[in-house]
């Protein structure tokens, strides 16, 4: 049971003078249960493919299956959820439950229904629904319309949530909300997260998908691109500065065993490597 | 100096009145980099619209090299010395070119066109736009716009320049422009308050300021301010993962400096 | 664009046309304009068709783009054909008849005059659109207007308005189409229905689009007073000056205005 993207191509404008290529021979997967990180610089092609995995856009090559079966706008109807930068700014309805039931009210769910999903969706948010479910959306904090936003996807109760950029021009309480309610709601679903900022996920990633100029430039679990971190600097992403410290150590003469994406791991790492060069 | 003396600043809110800055004294210095570190909510951004005169404050005084900033006469004058960029490039870019955009403060104190000409061309220069004079602004990319903000406000030579969450809808690239930016403005000896939710933006400042629930937490260095990190989170703020790796390090009998808050110094620290 | 409107897309060029100053050229629009109605004579009205003419020739525009601006007028153009033409039968001078009504003659000739002077104005007024950028015209109207202020007309607010509204055109295009897209992830369905259901599928999208509108506004107002904004006074790094083939040009667009209406 997996949404998979299998050696896709995308180009826009196909034929004109303004053609660009945006993704050559792409592959993503992803299980329930799994969290895959999809990062790249800049026009890197990661919204692109984000959007075909949504059932957005078709690519022009390579096949996209949802389950087993070919993914179209009907077939991802439901079961795949995506949440766009910046979400907050689509809310639009005069309470918060009202704005979270959309979803699921589209999807032809009675007024019950709909009331219980978004109930559940707030409070997989860590929002309280009676707290938050009469207040208007536009009355929120930054981090609060956020996960509102995200709890409006998840009410729809989709098998694949698809998150672009989730935490940005979020303050710290804001992100660590954000990033709780993933934790929350990750063994139920396959989630696929698009970030400039690799440091924020990839400590919580199973895999990860690095693309550069919308081709493939690492593919493979979150451990081992920690273990061997150049590809994210060839793709022109950059270091995470807690893996960046890692590495300036090792250039530095402190020979440490193995990287980590976690600060207590590496500091262990790190204290070993020291008290033997010390000896 | 901008000097803000026992400043309170309050509005009117659905059930009353919202207290947003409570009896904030501090000063900034030309020459200085101070970040302002809060959370959401802390009022920064007020502190930011306070320094420059949009707001004049419930009680208590800002003045801006002597100049009182409830002082309307003089209104134009403080807000040519101390420029502000808002957090959203985006709602303050208003015209249909960079340059025109530029062009817009100095066009509105009515400058002869060479005059304008000339500060159009240096602040351009000065954030490193060039060759993109003509571009409208929806083509550009959120660094490019987050320049052009700020080339904006340079064109009127502000002694002070106030920056509110400039890189935080900024992607990689997009920061190290910026920070190269900085580095720049800082050069030329304006004093610059850098105000922020991320701690890991502070690393080069002179000097720290918390805000937390609209009052003065702290006033110093960065070094002092992580001697106790766990006040952080009750300010609503946290340490970096670097920061993390730093404190696990100490803790483990591994001497990194307090304010060792950057790869390249974490890593300096061990390799000594 | 696929909408067909009265006015032309902006073609950037270097014909003489293009390079009119913009209140030069609004200037000769309006008398061009004028001399037009004034005019009742067919000689006149060929007159008026030729010069339009010369200036699409001389504009290198192609023609197709010119056109384009009748189609939106279409009917007015044929309803002002047979309000004239058609009549009540029997009636003097009729041509045919058609059971109770009848096509007279001179009815015809008027209803195929007055069309005919719309079709030269409206291909007149695309020209100007066609070969002159917004900004050009927004500010061409904006200084034009700019006397007004002694008499406490806010000319140069309105002008900094307009200008605003252009740069933003693009950008909430862009945000329209991305709620849209969020909306239609979340199953919103657009274009179904009656009219009224139709109409208020929209809410999802509008509401949230003039939230955003009304907290640009604020942050734009507060941006422009930072850098200090104050409805009067400006000065302008580029600002179009009248040459003197524009001088020229205006002293015989008036004289051939005024002849014209005069004799013709």
């Amino acid at each position: 049971m997996a949404l998979s993207l299998d050696n896709v191509d995308y180009t826009y404008a196909p034929g004109t003078s303004y053609a660009q290529p945006a993704l050559k021979r792409v592959s993503l997967e992803v299980s329930r249960g799994e969290l895959v990180l999809l990062v790249g610089a800049t026009g890197s092609g990661k919204s692109t493919l984000l959007r075909i995995a949504a059932g957005l856009l078709a690519a022009d090559a390579g096949g996209v299956l949802i389950d087993g079966q070919p993914l179209t706008a009907s077939t991802a109807r439901g079961r795949i959820g995506l949440v766009f930068q910046n979400p907050e700014s689509q809310l639009f309805a005069e309470s918060v439950s009202a704005d979270v039931a959309f979803g699921p009210k589209n999807l032809d769910a009675s007024d019950d229904q709909a009331a219980d999903r978004a109930r559940e969706a707030l409070r997989a948010v860590g929002l309280d629904p009676d707290a938050f479910g009469p207040r208007s959306p536009f009355a929120l904090s930054g981090g609060e319309a956020r996960r509102v936003a995200i709890a409006g996807v998840l009410a729809m109760r989709p098998r694949y949530l698809l998150l672009d950029e989730p935490t940005t021009g979020l303050d710290v309480r804001g992100r660590e909300a954000v990033l709780g309610g993933l934790e929350r709601i990750r063994r139920e679903v396959g989630i696929v997260v698009v970030t400039h900022d690799a440091e924020e996920f990839l400590g919580q990633a199973d895999r990860v998908l690095l693309l550069a100029d919308g081709a493939p430039a690492f593919s493979g679990t979150a451990d081992e691109l920690v273990a061997d971190p150049s590809p994210l600097v060839d793709a022109g992403v950059g270091l995470p500065p807690l893996i960046e410290a890692q590495v300036l150590a090792r250039q530095a003469g402190c020979l440490i065993d193995r990287l980590s994406a976690l600060p207590t791991e590496a500091a262990e790492q790190i204290a070993i490597a020291y008290r033997r060069g010390r000896a | 100096m901008i000097r803000f003396e026992s400043v309170s600043y309050s509005y009117p809110g659905h059930l009353g009145a919202v207290s947003a800055l409570r009896d904030v004294t501090l000063q900034i210095d030309e020459r200085e980099l101070v970040a302002v570190l809060g959370a959401n909510g802390s009022g920064k951004s007020t502190l930011a619209l306070l320094a420059n005169g949009l707001l004049g404050p419930s009680s208590g005084l800002v003045d801006v090299d002597g100049i009182d900033t409830r002082d309307e006469a003089r209104a134009f004058d403080i807000r040519a010395q101390v420029g502000l960029v808002l957090q959203n490039p985006d709602n303050q870019i208003v015209a249909t070119t960079v340059e025109e955009d530029v062009a817009f403060g100095p066009e509105n104190l009515g400058m002869p066109r060479d005059e304008i000409r000339a500060r159009v061309d240096r602040a351009i220069a000065a954030v490193g736009l060039e060759g993109l004079e003509r571009r409208e602004p929806h083509l550009l990319s959120g660094g490019q716009k987050q320049r052009l903000a700020i080339a904006g406000v340079l064109a009127l030579d502000p002694l002070y320049l106030i920056l509110d969450e400039p890189a935080s809808m900024l992607d990689a690239a997009g920061r190290r422009e910026f920070d190269a930016v900085l580095g720049r403005l800082r050069a030329q000896g304006r004093g610059i308050v850098l105000i922020t939710h991320d701690l890991a933006a502070v690393a080069g400042a002179d000097r720290v300021v918390v805000l937390a629930e609209g009052a003065v937490a702290f006033d110093g260095d960065l070094g002092e301010l992580l001697r106790h990190p766990g006040r952080l989170s009750e300010w609503g703020l946290s340490l970096p993962p670097v920061g993390v790796l730093a404190e696990e390090l100490r803790s483990r009998g591994v001497p990194i400096p307090l304010d060792a808050i950057t790869p390249l110094s974490v890593a300096e620290a061990l390799w000594r | 664009m696929a909408i067909p409107v009265p006015f032309g897309h902006y073609v950037p060029g270097e014909s003489p046309v293009h390079r009119l100053e913009p209140r030069a050229k609004l200037g000769l629009t309006v008398m061009f304009s004028i001399g037009l109605f004034l005019v009742n004579t067919w000689a006149g009205l060929a007159l008026c068709a030729l010069a339009v003419l010369i200036a699409v020739v001389v504009s290198r525009v192609p023609w197709r783009l010119v056109a384009r601006g009748l189609l939106p007028i279409a009917f007015i153009l044929t309803f002002t054909v047979l309000i004239n033409a058609v009549v009540r039968s029997p009636s003097p001078d009729t041509l045919v008849t058609i059971g109770p009504l009848a096509i007279s003659g001179p009815g015809l000739e008027r209803g195929l005059f007055f069309a005919l002077r719309i079709v030269i104005l409206v291909l007149g007024t695309t020209l100007v659109t066609l070969t002159t950028s917004p900004v050009a015209l927004t500010d061409a109207i904006a200084r034009l207007l700019g006397p007004l202020e002694r008499f406490r007309f806010p000319a140069t607010d309105v002008a900094m308005m307009l200008s605003v509204a252009l740069r933003f055109i693009p950008t909430t295009a862009e945000e329209a189409e991305t709620i849209v897209v969020a909306q239609t992830a979340r199953g919103a369905r657009f274009g179904e229905g009656n009219p009224l259901r139709r109409a208020r599928a929209y809410a999802p999208v509008l509401v949230p689009l003039f939230v955003a509108l009304f907290r640009r506004a604020n942050d734009l107002a507060l941006a422009m007073d930072a850098r200090c904004y104050r409805g009067t006074g400006r000065t302008r790094l580029y600002e179009s000056r009248l040459g003197a083939s524009d001088w020229v040009a205006l002293f015989v667009g008036s004289a051939a205005t005024v002849a014209v209406a005069v004799y013709l």
